[in-house]
């Protein structure tokens, strides 16, 4: 082989630009930091994403069956991936929390080139898609695909704010993790708080805020989130008693909005019907094995 | 009723019932044994009479504590290895999971971790006992393919991995259930399907580690060979471990949400 032939080789190895890429957002994130998830707020992320996948069905369309589009879609371009995910998370998972490593530019650009790779593999087996033969491996791959989508295009849209609601004021106001305030676009008030307890050695069971919400009862519970609307749900995080008195004053609830919970659900839900479909099979392989 | 004092008395017949099996499994040299398979499956049942009987009498499931799912872990162990005995016959497998298995069996003993507390409220939930059992029956399942990986590094061969590739296929299908049915409970309770907390984010690790050798294994001999194959597997087993309780030893755990 010819140091041109190997150099051509080299050039056109799809490794190759992925670490360059990676690489790339290394230098981005050391001159600009993490990135800002509010800028992708719907429809920034959304629209990026969707003019994304447009863009990969048309390269698919064009160039499919080249050489280097082919090895974009091979399982060993999914090791790759998969594998500097798992170097990342490790990285991650060894760091603080105040890392934030999940907005850092590489882990982002990671994640992107992984979502890529989904894609350009669920469209090539959609162009001779079997529901039989290839229903567990859509299912699997599609539902990975949109719960990672939501993930990502979501992260800007989705807010998650606590307030203390007691039994003196209504609240309006909850402040979010940057420390700014947000009006709630409805009013909280305490009205009782009871701890459920076993009967056997007295530790609490179940804790239940019932509150007024714009003077309508309604209540909260671990596990048991209150729906305000099709995004926003409230969820019982602490109370504290009064010294003394044994009474809950006030209970602190965090209000998220995640209008993006409904895709990322149906992606898991895909998931799992993928996995339960898969692992039928791999009976069924066994049994005639 | 039974409680963590009544352990040795459980936990020392099966494990003698294990020791038979298993040397019943090392003198056969063809098939499996009957009395392996009888024996191991006799001190099963005497190890499950306890979880069954300690879940009544703390009123709830064992499934809280590191010692409580290091019990599950020491019996989905055994019975992963006896089902793989069952169905490969590789007659050290029982052997290499009743090893791992008394390992934890004497950490229990040894350190009894006692609990007669209820579940916090925040583990009250529908989700709690399929999320916790799915998870260790795939960590047992991820064992057994530790081993085979160890042992075709060591016997430079590559034969073993066909098992390695059925075990892993179903451990990932059960660690995915796992981790999906976390991610529903996870909104349930905390209001995000995954927020990329320690012990999550060094859960998908091992999803994708996993992930890698399945891909990777796709078609036998073609883009991983066995001794890559090995790495991945050993790779694998050794983040779950992290995840399981590793995570428990770092200084970001103090924030994590899965600390109880």
């Amino acid at each position: 082989m010819t140091i041109k032939t190997k150099l051509n080789t080299l050039l056109t190895a799809p490794e190759l630009w992925l670490i360059l890429y990676l690489l790339l957002s290394v230098c981005i994130q050391c001159l600009w930091g993490n990135i800002d998830t509010e800028k992708l707020a719907f429809p920034v992320g959304a629209g990026i994403g969707l003019a994304a996948v447009a863009l990969l069905y048309v390269l698919y369309r064009e160039k499919g069956q080249s050489d280097w589009v082919r090895r974009l879609r091979s399982p060993r371009m999914s090791c790759w991936l998969l594998a500097l995910v798992a170097g990342w998370c490790v990285v991650g998972g060894s760091l603080p929390s105040a890392s934030s490593f999940p907005t850092s530019w590489p882990f982002v650009a990671l994640l992107i080139a992984l979502l890529a790779h989904l894609a350009l593999v669920i469209i090539h087996r959609l162009h001779h898609f079997s529901f039989r033969r290839d229903g567990a491996f859509m299912s699997l791959h599609a539902g990975l695909w949109l719960a990672l989508f939501s993930g990502v295009a979501g992260a800007g849209d989705t807010m998650e704010v606590k307030t203390i609601v007691g039994r003196e004021d209504e609240t309006i106001m909850a402040v979010g993790k940057d420390g700014r305030i947000h009006p709630l676009g409805y009013s909280l008030q305490l009205q009782d708080f009871s701890i459920e307890t076993n009967e056997a050695d007295g530790s609490p069971t179940q804790y239940t805020a019932r509150m007024l919400m714009d003077g309508q009862p309604v209540r909260v519970s671990v596990n048991s989130p209150l729906q305000v609307n099709l995004a926003e749900d409230i969820y019982l995080t602490n109370f504290e008693a009064l010294p003394g008195a044994g009474v809950v004053s006030h209970c602190v609830v965090t209000i998220v909005h995640q209008p993006w919970k409904y895709p990322m659900l149906m992606g898991i839900l895909l998931l799992m019907a993928g996995v339960a479909w898969y692992l039928k099979r791999l009976g069924t392989s066994s049994h005639h094995s | 009723m039974i409680t963590w004092t009544h352990y040795i008395y459980f936990s020392i017949p099966a494990l003698i019932l294990w020791t038979i099996g298993t040397a019943a499994a090392l003198r056969t040299r063809e098939g499996t044994s009957p009395l392996s398979l009888w024996t191991t499956a006799a001190g099963i049942l005497v190890y499950s009479a306890f979880i069954a009987g300690l879940w009544i009498g703390l009123d709830r499931p064992p499934l809280r504590t590191l010692g409580e799912t290091r019990l599950w872990y020491s019996l989905f162990m055994v019975v992963a290895g006896w089902l793989v005995y069952m169905r490969w016959h590789y007659r050290w497998i029982p052997l290499f999971s009743m090893v791992v298995s008394a390992v934890f069996i004497v950490i229990n003993m040894l350190r009894p971790e006692i609990h007669d507390k209820s579940l916090m409220p925040a583990l009250q939930s529908a989700w709690f006992v399929p999320h916790v059992t799915v998870y260790i029956f795939s960590y047992s399942l991820f064992g057994c393919a530790f081993l085979l990986a160890v042992a075709s590094f060591w016997r430079r061969k590559g034969d073993m991995l066909c098992s390695a590739d059925r075990l892993v296929a179903i451990g990932m299908a059960f660690l995915s259930f796992g981790m999906l049915s976390g991610c529903l409970w996870a909104k349930q309770a905390w209001g995000t399907y995954w927020s990329w907390d320690p012990k999550e984010t060094w859960a998908a690790a091992t999803w994708c580690v996993y992930l890698v050798y399945i891909h990777g294994r796709l078609r036998h001999g073609g883009v991983m060979k066995y001794r890559a194959s090995c790495i991945w597997l050993i790779v694998g087993f050794a983040l779950l471990q992290m995840c399981w309780y590793g995570v428990n030893f770092l200084p970001s755990a103090s924030q994590s949400m899965h600390s109880y």
